[in-house]
């Protein structure tokens, strides 16, 4: 179950690319590629395996114009699918540091 | 978030082009071949490769279509096994093989007939006349190959032909579409050469000339669409079509979008003529270098081009070729060095 303290970090595999307002994410391992939108391009970018979700919400309500909690909802439901599809991956915290 | 095909491809095809020997029996002088070090992977290894690329077509949803080519691929002791093998596949939609057609005879042709998938087999011409053709080719092969050309017409197969325009042979075009049309050839195309491989900056012809050349071809193809089709759908074509609609003349260089080069060790180029290793089939796989080369990225962004092709009005349909680009400037996102339109602001 993921919530604001989960930290992701995207799929070595998975490469992000932006050409002519069209975003996607591609796997170059299996080859699956997904299509993407601004807003879930951002949030995958934002999965750097150093910052928790609650810090990527506040990153992304400074670029988007939307609620947090809104967004934090968007963003707990689009990263369980990314998770699903292997495209992130959890990031484990050591709970003694 | 889903999972999609590329959309680009209306028809949902992707091209490939393998080279999957390199042994030939001419040398011609324009080839873009640079060694014929005689190679020819085991038949293991090719279907290693055919597997890679179906693979590639069920991921993409996608259907290939092969060209088949060499070298010269009525030379490999595998061709008949692959063909075997290619035509039974779901994926491949069409097979084609590119010849010079001087091996073909008639058991090559009854074998040939049971594919249901070989739509067409290319036969390279270089000339309407035997000494034109024989300049570029060597002595004997014009006969050869029209010999083959008249073979594959007796047993009912779709043949094409490829002229490649030359400083040696481009007042020669005339005398190549009349020959075509003699012999019953389906499709011809003409298009000016890449000076890669063995292929020399004497062949290249200025831009005015370029332009000069498609216009006169232009002209032939539109009087002659009753008798036989000249394919006009490379780049600098869309400067001479009529109008945005015109679906015959122009089409954007599928370079990067829906179409590889398969080299015979396995090494993958954007195209043929765009001589710049993006990664290898068996090292890399398909889908490492489709999704990470920078050099395919480059091309796919149309706003990284340069020059006069930036800000063409017919970028949709042309793009300029990125290989011509390269050759001469050693800048695949350059200007198309032979384009004649000017440039736009």
């Amino acid at each position: 179950m993921l919530d604001g303290r989960t930290i992701l970090k995207l799929n070595d595999d998975v490469i992000l690319k932006s050409v002519n307002n069209s975003f996607r994410a591609l796997n170059v391992n299996d080859g699956n590629q997904y299509r993407l939108n601004l807003v879930s391009f951002k949030m995958l970018e934002n999965a750097d395996g150093k910052r928790n979700i609650d810090d990527i919400v506040n990153e992304l309500t400074k670029i988007f114009d939307v609620e947090k909690t809104t967004l934090k909802d968007d963003i707990l439901l689009f990263y369980s699918e990314a998770l699903q599809k292997k495209i992130i991956f959890l990031v484990e915290i050591d709970e003694n540091n | 978030m889903e999972n999609k095909q590329n959309k680009r491809n209306s028809a949902n095809e992707f091209y490939f082009q393998w080279h999957f020997l390199n042994y030939c029996n001419l040398r011609c002088s324009h080839c873009y071949q640079g060694d014929y070090n005689f190679f020819e992977l085991p038949f293991e290894k090719l279907i290693e490769i055919a597997n890679k690329i179906i693979e590639a077509l069920n991921k993409w949803n996608m259907f290939g279509r092969i060209s088949l080519t060499g070298g010269e691929p009525f030379m490999s002791k595998s061709l008949f096994a692959l063909l075997d093998y290619l035509d039974k596949q779901d994926r491949i939609c069409s097979i084609h093989i590119l010849t010079n057609g001087t091996l073909i005879d008639d058991e090559i042709c009854k074998k040939l007939l049971k594919y249901n998938k070989l739509d067409e087999i290319q036969v390279s011409l270089d000339g309407g006349t035997q000494h034109v053709h024989d300049a570029t080719r060597g002595e004997g092969n014009f006969d050869k190959a029209i010999d083959g050309i008249r073979l594959l017409k007796k047993y009912n197969f779709k043949v094409s032909s490829m002229f490649t325009i030359t400083n040696k042979n481009k007042n020669d075009i005339f005398n190549f579409i009349s020959l075509a049309i003699k012999e019953n050839i389906d499709y011809i195309s003409l298009e000016r050469v890449t000076p890669c491989g063995h292929s020399a900056n004497e062949d290249i012809i200025s831009s005015d000339e370029i332009h000069r050349i498609y216009e006169q071809i232009n002209l032939e193809a539109e009087k002659l669409s009753n008798e036989i089709a000249i394919r006009r759908t490379r780049p600098l074509w869309a400067n001479l079509s009529k109008n945005s609609f015109d679906n015959k003349v122009g089409g954007f260089c599928p370079v990067g979008f829906t179409c590889l080069a398969i080299l015979c060790d396995g090494t993958l180029l954007p195209c043929r003529r765009l001589e710049i290793p993006i990664g290898n089939i068996f090292t890399d796989g398909i889908f490492k270098t489709w999704y990470s080369s920078k050099i395919l990225w480059d091309i796919r962004d149309k706003n990284n081009l340069k020059g006069k092709c930036h800000n063409c009005k017919n970028i949709s349909k042309c793009g300029g070729c990125r290989a011509v680009a390269f050759a001469l400037t050693n800048d695949y996102l350059a200007e198309d060095p032979q384009c004649w339109m000017e440039e736009q602001f």
